[in-house]
Protein backbone atom coordinates (compact mmCIF):
# COMPACT_ATOMS: atom_id res chain seq x y z
CA UNK A 1 0.00 0.00 0.00
CA UNK A 2 1.39 3.38 -1.02
CA UNK A 3 1.48 5.79 1.90
CA UNK A 4 3.80 8.38 0.36
CA UNK A 5 1.04 10.54 -1.13
CA UNK A 6 -0.74 10.98 2.20
CA UNK A 7 1.77 13.25 3.90
CA UNK A 8 0.62 16.45 2.22
CA UNK A 9 -3.12 15.83 2.39
CA UNK A 10 -3.64 17.76 5.64
CA UNK A 11 -1.76 18.71 8.76
CA UNK A 12 -2.67 16.48 11.70
CA UNK A 13 -1.73 18.00 15.02
CA UNK A 14 -2.58 17.80 18.70
CA UNK A 15 -5.74 19.59 19.82
CA UNK A 16 -5.21 23.09 21.15
CA UNK A 17 -7.47 25.23 23.27
CA UNK A 18 -8.09 27.43 20.23
CA UNK A 19 -9.70 24.41 18.51
CA UNK A 20 -12.42 24.19 21.17
CA UNK A 21 -15.05 26.01 19.15
CA UNK A 22 -14.38 23.98 16.02
CA UNK A 23 -14.48 20.72 17.96
CA UNK A 24 -17.66 21.57 19.88
CA UNK A 25 -19.48 22.43 16.67
CA UNK A 26 -17.79 19.80 14.51
CA UNK A 27 -20.11 18.23 11.98
CA UNK A 28 -19.55 14.80 10.50
CA UNK A 29 -23.12 13.57 10.69
CA UNK A 30 -24.29 12.27 7.35
CA UNK A 31 -27.99 12.08 6.43
CA UNK A 32 -29.15 8.47 6.40
CA UNK A 33 -26.14 7.26 8.40
CA UNK A 34 -27.13 7.40 12.06
CA UNK A 35 -23.82 5.96 13.20
CA UNK A 36 -22.07 9.16 12.12
CA UNK A 37 -24.09 11.02 14.76
CA UNK A 38 -22.49 8.92 17.53
CA UNK A 39 -18.98 9.91 16.47
CA UNK A 40 -20.03 13.53 16.19
CA UNK A 41 -21.46 13.45 19.72
CA UNK A 42 -18.26 12.01 21.20
CA UNK A 43 -16.13 14.56 19.34
CA UNK A 44 -18.25 17.52 20.45
CA UNK A 45 -18.17 16.45 24.11
CA UNK A 46 -14.47 15.60 24.23
CA UNK A 47 -13.08 19.13 24.81
CA UNK A 48 -15.20 19.66 27.93
CA UNK A 49 -14.41 16.17 29.21
CA UNK A 50 -10.74 16.95 28.74
CA UNK A 51 -11.09 20.16 30.67
CA UNK A 52 -12.98 18.50 33.52
CA UNK A 53 -10.40 15.93 34.61
CA UNK A 54 -6.67 15.60 34.13
CA UNK A 55 -6.57 12.19 35.76
CA UNK A 56 -7.31 9.90 32.86
CA UNK A 57 -5.57 9.29 29.58
CA UNK A 58 -7.45 10.49 26.52
CA UNK A 59 -6.53 12.90 23.76
CA UNK A 60 -7.81 14.72 20.68
CA UNK A 61 -6.04 15.35 17.39
CA UNK A 62 -7.31 17.50 14.54
CA UNK A 63 -6.74 17.52 10.78
CA UNK A 64 -6.39 21.04 9.46
CA UNK A 65 -6.44 22.51 5.95
CA UNK A 66 -5.20 26.07 5.42
CA UNK A 67 -8.40 27.46 3.88
CA UNK A 68 -10.90 25.27 5.69
CA UNK A 69 -9.72 24.98 9.30
CA UNK A 70 -10.51 21.79 11.19
CA UNK A 71 -11.76 19.20 8.70
CA UNK A 72 -11.32 16.07 10.80
CA UNK A 73 -11.08 15.02 14.44
CA UNK A 74 -10.02 11.87 16.26
CA UNK A 75 -10.59 11.16 19.95
CA UNK A 76 -8.47 8.39 21.41
CA UNK A 77 -7.57 7.00 24.79
CA UNK A 78 -5.96 4.29 26.88
CA UNK A 79 -8.85 1.94 27.51
CA UNK A 80 -8.86 -0.64 30.29
CA UNK A 81 -9.86 -3.73 28.39
CA UNK A 82 -7.73 -6.53 29.73
CA UNK A 83 -9.58 -9.66 30.79
CA UNK A 84 -7.88 -9.94 34.17
CA UNK A 85 -9.09 -8.05 37.21
CA UNK A 86 -5.91 -5.99 37.22
CA UNK A 87 -6.74 -4.69 33.80
CA UNK A 88 -4.18 -3.62 31.30
CA UNK A 89 -4.92 -0.75 28.97
CA UNK A 90 -4.95 -0.83 25.22
CA UNK A 91 -4.90 1.92 22.59
CA UNK A 92 -8.49 2.73 21.67
CA UNK A 93 -10.04 5.01 19.04
CA UNK A 94 -13.15 6.46 20.67
CA UNK A 95 -14.35 8.50 17.67
CA UNK A 96 -13.10 9.62 14.28
CA UNK A 97 -14.90 11.99 11.96
CA UNK A 98 -14.19 13.91 8.75
CA UNK A 99 -16.37 16.70 7.41
CA UNK A 100 -18.45 15.33 4.57
CA UNK A 101 -17.02 17.61 1.88
CA UNK A 102 -13.44 16.54 2.71
CA UNK A 103 -13.84 12.77 2.60
CA UNK A 104 -12.12 10.33 0.23
CA UNK A 105 -8.80 12.18 0.50
CA UNK A 106 -7.07 10.02 3.11
CA UNK A 107 -7.76 12.35 6.04
CA UNK A 108 -9.29 9.53 8.09
CA UNK A 109 -6.20 7.41 7.48
CA UNK A 110 -3.97 10.30 8.56
CA UNK A 111 -5.96 10.86 11.75
CA UNK A 112 -5.97 7.21 12.75
CA UNK A 113 -2.27 6.78 11.96
CA UNK A 114 -1.30 9.86 13.98
CA UNK A 115 -3.41 8.71 16.93
CA UNK A 116 -1.83 5.25 16.84
CA UNK A 117 1.69 6.70 16.75
CA UNK A 118 0.87 9.11 19.57
CA UNK A 119 -0.48 6.38 21.84
CA UNK A 120 2.60 4.24 21.17
CA UNK A 121 4.82 7.23 22.00
CA UNK A 122 2.93 7.57 25.28
CA UNK A 123 3.69 3.96 26.16
CA UNK A 124 0.23 2.55 25.46
CA UNK A 125 1.44 -0.57 23.75
CA UNK A 126 -0.10 -3.09 21.41
CA UNK A 127 -2.62 -3.06 18.57
CA UNK A 128 -5.21 -0.30 18.52
CA UNK A 129 -8.83 -1.28 19.12
CA UNK A 130 -11.91 0.40 17.70
CA UNK A 131 -15.62 -0.35 17.38
CA UNK A 132 -16.99 0.30 13.90
CA UNK A 133 -20.62 0.22 12.81
CA UNK A 134 -21.25 -2.52 10.24
CA UNK A 135 -22.69 0.07 7.85
CA UNK A 136 -19.64 2.33 8.08
CA UNK A 137 -18.16 1.05 4.83
CA UNK A 138 -15.56 3.84 4.42
CA UNK A 139 -14.04 3.15 7.84
CA UNK A 140 -14.11 -0.61 7.37
CA UNK A 141 -12.51 -0.23 3.95
CA UNK A 142 -9.83 2.04 5.39
CA UNK A 143 -9.06 -0.46 8.14
CA UNK A 144 -8.85 -3.30 5.68
CA UNK A 145 -6.90 -1.64 2.88
CA UNK A 146 -4.51 0.51 4.88
CA UNK A 147 -4.07 -1.37 8.13
CA UNK A 148 -4.86 -4.99 7.16
CA UNK A 149 -6.95 -4.96 10.31
CA UNK A 150 -8.54 -7.88 12.12
CA UNK A 151 -12.33 -7.58 12.13
CA UNK A 152 -14.82 -9.66 14.12
CA UNK A 153 -18.43 -9.27 15.29
CA UNK A 154 -18.85 -7.35 18.55
CA UNK A 155 -20.50 -9.66 21.09
CA UNK A 156 -21.90 -6.63 22.95
CA UNK A 157 -23.58 -4.84 20.05
CA UNK A 158 -24.81 -6.57 16.88
CA UNK A 159 -24.55 -3.26 14.99
CA UNK A 160 -20.79 -3.04 15.56
CA UNK A 161 -17.62 -4.82 14.56
CA UNK A 162 -14.48 -4.99 16.69
CA UNK A 163 -11.39 -3.87 14.77
CA UNK A 164 -7.73 -4.22 15.76
CA UNK A 165 -4.84 -2.70 13.84
CA UNK A 166 -1.11 -2.26 14.44
CA UNK A 167 1.60 -0.13 12.85
CA UNK A 168 5.30 0.48 13.17
CA UNK A 169 7.25 3.35 11.68
CA UNK A 170 9.69 3.08 8.82
CA UNK A 171 11.90 5.90 7.62
CA UNK B 1 -3.85 16.41 26.37
CA UNK B 2 -5.66 14.28 28.92
CA UNK B 3 -9.40 13.76 28.89
CA UNK B 4 -12.50 12.15 30.29
CA UNK B 5 -13.76 12.19 33.85
CA UNK B 6 -13.23 9.29 36.22
CA UNK B 7 -16.93 8.56 36.05
CA UNK B 8 -16.79 8.53 32.30
CA UNK B 9 -13.84 6.19 32.47
CA UNK B 10 -15.76 3.83 34.76
CA UNK B 11 -18.68 3.91 32.36
CA UNK B 12 -16.45 3.18 29.40
CA UNK B 13 -14.81 0.34 31.28
CA UNK B 14 -18.21 -1.06 32.11
CA UNK B 15 -19.14 -0.86 28.44
CA UNK B 16 -16.62 -3.57 27.69
CA UNK B 17 -18.10 -6.90 28.72
CA UNK B 18 -15.93 -9.92 29.44
CA UNK B 19 -17.15 -11.40 26.15
CA UNK B 20 -15.88 -8.38 24.24
CA UNK B 21 -12.60 -8.42 26.13
CA UNK B 22 -12.06 -12.07 25.23
CA UNK B 23 -12.68 -11.30 21.56
CA UNK B 24 -10.25 -8.36 21.70
CA UNK B 25 -7.56 -10.42 23.40
CA UNK B 26 -7.85 -13.09 20.72
CA UNK B 27 -7.77 -10.54 17.90
CA UNK B 28 -4.82 -8.62 19.32
CA UNK B 29 -2.75 -11.79 19.38
CA UNK B 30 -3.10 -12.21 15.61
CA UNK B 31 -3.06 -8.59 14.43
CA UNK B 32 -0.57 -7.94 11.63
CA UNK B 33 1.86 -5.03 11.95
CA UNK B 34 1.81 -2.63 8.99
CA UNK B 35 4.85 -0.47 8.24
CA UNK B 36 4.00 3.24 8.00
CA UNK B 37 6.21 6.24 7.18
CA UNK B 38 7.21 8.09 10.33
CA UNK B 39 6.33 11.47 8.77
CA UNK B 40 2.69 10.62 9.42
CA UNK B 41 3.20 11.20 13.13
CA UNK B 42 1.20 13.82 14.95
CA UNK B 43 2.55 17.38 14.59
CA UNK B 44 3.03 18.68 18.12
Amino acid sequence: MDWSSLGGVAEVRAYQQSDRGAARSFRCETPGQNFTRDAQRVIRRAPDEIASDSDVEAWIAVAVLPDAGVVGVVVYRAQAIGVELNQETRPFIAALGVRQEFRRRGIGTLLKTAAMFDMADRGIDGPTVSLVNRRNVPMLTLNQSRFEANVEPDPDDPKDLVVTAAIESVD
Amino acid sequence: MKATSSNAKKKSDAAFSDARKVVIDRMVATTRVVKVPSNLRLHK
